[in-house]
């Protein structure tokens, strides 16, 4: 059975490559209906189980960032692409890696899911271990309120066998420590200084910072600088040079750190702060790509108001000549736009860079600018004009912030015209 | 003299769910282009809700504030109900907006008591009302977006202050959105609602300065960024 539904869903993935597409759902969506069992069958090989990774923001690069720690320590790491978190998504990542007789020859999966999807993954599979990094409003069309979400990811850390990494300034993750029930908890926060630098929805609508912490986390982040963080892992404190930049980054290293901890207690940490230094963003995070006339042009992904909110952060660490905001609003963006009103954008104010605006709601996102007193020199939904001009070369170096779906449309424009990009994530 | 409105916004943490706050974002920034002052309170639980509000706001709620709020807001009950009599300005979307009403009825046939501030009531339902919305009002047309399974019905059809062109409105039969009684705006579009529609929210802003001063005297904005993102709006599929 194993083998015969690996090889059939290769065939299909291989068929679908034939007709040019790169389908994640097909293969899953028909293993799950003829071999129903095939999930657990596939990640019962794994000696060191699965890891869930799962909260409204930062899953995609805390993913990442424990799956290379895992392979720094010489682990063989089974991980789905980003925007296949769903369990059929899964089960195309299986068939992907396994080999032809349906062997995974892997020490330990870690996936992401989002709060709905880990719910059903986690109901097929029990993990060994839950990452639950935070709830913020997100999509509110998606998933309703922000308290359901909550009871959602106690329900995914209710299935966990062993262990559960949880959020100390969060308090509705921090609550789900009452599900411990004997399992390990490993805490990770920031410290009280930090506290305005991660302004949660309550905080932003009541207008004052509100440090919220359980107990003292055993992986603290104690500073942020561009190009560098301060952390305490347990009793040691550590400073260390980064790639990834950006508040939102510098708390899911700490995530990350916290995982480590939990899944691999014999690990090294000194060695594993020091492996944090050459982590590269995930796909969309804070990419920067080098474009042929010699622009820079970052990527930063924003899906919710929080998550917005953090990356705007970014603006400081570069000197942009030209900030483009790209909202779409498609059904995986959130199709209600109302969460632009969440965001203060008025850090703009503080700098030279010329404003545009992009996606099928461009002409929103300049409608809430103006609310800020900002003005947008260009507004501009058509994808293909907009990141033309946007890449002029006088407008080096320049960011998007971006919607979903406005991402994969300017990654996949920034593709075509330049086969060099790095295309990591993809 | 100069000019100062008092904006009192109602549960600013509880009750927003998605960029209601935008809409004191809207008032204020239009009426300060304006050279009108205004002076902003936030009104939590415990808070007391100012005499002299010109405009009250209030927004959606999630399910497990709604009964800490429902408590606090039986406190403050009396006095938003004499402001609504004086003539005091709201809007109040979404949720406030059906615990403004006399009462709501949850889908197990429970019967809540509402504010009875509005002569409306609320019925649960199973269907999802959600998605973009376009209403054809006294003010030009009204693009949001609403997302409820609360059915509301007035008592007088006439108090509604939309039709429906897009969208399902108070309770996806009647055609109709929104409640006017009084100087209430009620409402279930969220947006937020003010934000690409000037006129409505310059309306909300005459009927707080004649309340107050006797005559609005409103300078016109220049409203091309707004009204481009209502095209947009109005453009996008429900």
């Amino acid at each position: 059975m194993r083998i015969l539904a690996t090889l059939f869903g290769k065939t299909v993935l291989f068929g679908l490559s034939l007709a040019g597409r790169r389908g994640t759902a097909l293969p899953g969506l028909l293993i799950e209906k003829f071999y129903p069992n095939y999930l657990n069958v596939m990640l019962d090989q794994l000696p060191r189980g699965v890891v869930i990774v799962t909260g409204t923001n930062g899953k995609t690069t805390t993913t990442k960032i424990i799956s290379e720690l895992l392979r720094a320590q010489g682990l063989r790491v089974l991980t789905n692409p980003t925007g296949s978190n769903f369990v059929r998504g899964t089960i195309a990542a299986i068939v992907k890696s396994a080999t032809l007789s349906g062997m995974l020859h892997y020490d330990i999966a870690v996936f992401e899911q989002d709060e709905a999807h880990a719910v059903r993954f986690a109901e097929r599979y029990r993990p060994v271990g839950v990452v639950a990094l935070n709830v913020m409003r997100d999509q509110m069309d998606r998933f309703g309120e922000i308290d359901t979400t909550a009871t959602l990811i106690g329900k995914v850390v209710k299935r966990a066998e062993s262990w559960m990494v949880l959020n100390a300034n969060d308090k509705r993750i921090a609550a789900l420590a009452r599900e411990a029930k004997g399992r390990h908890i490993v805490w990770f926060g920031h410290e009280r200084s930090l506290q305005g630098l991660f302004i949660d929805d309550d905080q932003l609508y009541a207008q004052r910072p509100v440090f919220y912490e359980t107990v003292k986390p055993e992986v603290e982040l104690l500073g942020v600088a561009p190009g560098k963080l301060v952390l305490r892992v347990q009793k040691d404190k550590h400073t260390v040079p980064t790639v990834l930049d950006g508040t939102h980054n510098a708390i899911n290293m700490a995530a990350g750190l916290a995982a480590i901890i939990a899944a691999t207690p014999e690990a090294d940490m000194d060695t594993m702060v020091g492996a944090l230094t050459t982590i590269r963003p995930a796909f969309g995070r804070g990419e920067k790509v080098l474009l042929p006339n010699g622009v820079e042009l970052h990527l930063q992904l924003v899906k919710n108001p929080a998550g917005f909110r953090h990356a705007l952060q970014q603006v400081k660490s570069t000197d942009y000549t030209t900030i483009g905001v790209a909202i779409n609003d498609d059904y995986a963006d959130g199709r209600d736009v109302s969460w632009l009103w969440d965001v203060d954008f008025s850090i703009f104010k503080e700098l030279k860079a010329t404003i545009m605006t992009g996606g099928t709601r461009a002409a929103d996102m300049a409608n809430r600018l103006k609310y800020d007193d900002l003005m947008t020199a260009e507004v501009e939904p058509e994808f293909a004009t907009f990141l033309r001009h946007m890449t002029q070369p006088t407008r080096n170096p320049a960011i998007i912030f971006c919607t979903y779906t406005a991402m994969l449309r300017l990654r996949k424009l920034l593709k075509h015209e330049n086969k060099s990009i790095r295309s990591e994530g993809l | 003299m100069s000019r100062v409105l008092h904006v009192a916004h109602l549960y600013p943490v509880e009750m927003n769910i998605y960029g209601d706050t935008g809409n004191r974002i809207v008032l204020t920034k239009r009426l300060e282009w304006r050279g009108t002052d205004v002076k902003v309170s936030l009104v939590g639980i415990g808070d007391e809700l100012p005499n002299d509000s010109d405009i009250v706001l209030g927004g959606g709620a999630q399910d497990a504030v709604q009964s800490a709020v429902e408590a606090d807001l039986a406190r403050k009950a009396s006095k938003l109900a004499r402001l609504a009599e004086e003539g005091a300005v709201m809007l109040m979307v979404c949720g406030m907006y059906q615990l403004l009403g006399r009462r709501f009825v949850t889908a197990d046939g429970q019967d809540i008591k509402g504010m009875g501030i509005l002569p409306i009531e609320t019925l649960a339902s199973h269907d999802r009302m959600i998605g973009n919305t376009a209403y054809q009002t006294p003010w030009g047309t009204v693009v949001g977006y609403e997302n409820h399974s609360g059915k509301t019905f007035l008592d007088d059809q006439s108090l509604a202050w939309g039709k429906v062109i897009k969208g399902a409105g108070n309770n996806g039969a009647d055609q109709l959105e929104g409640c006017l009684y009084h100087n209430i705006f009620g409402t279930y579009s969220h947006g937020p609602v003010l934000s690409k529609n000037p006129h409505f929210a310059d309306e909300l802003i005459s009927r707080a300065l004649i309340r107050k001063y006797g005559k609005s005297n409103l300078k016109s904005l220049d409203d091309t960024v707004e009204l481009a993102a209502a095209k947009t709006a109005l453009a996008r599929s429900r």
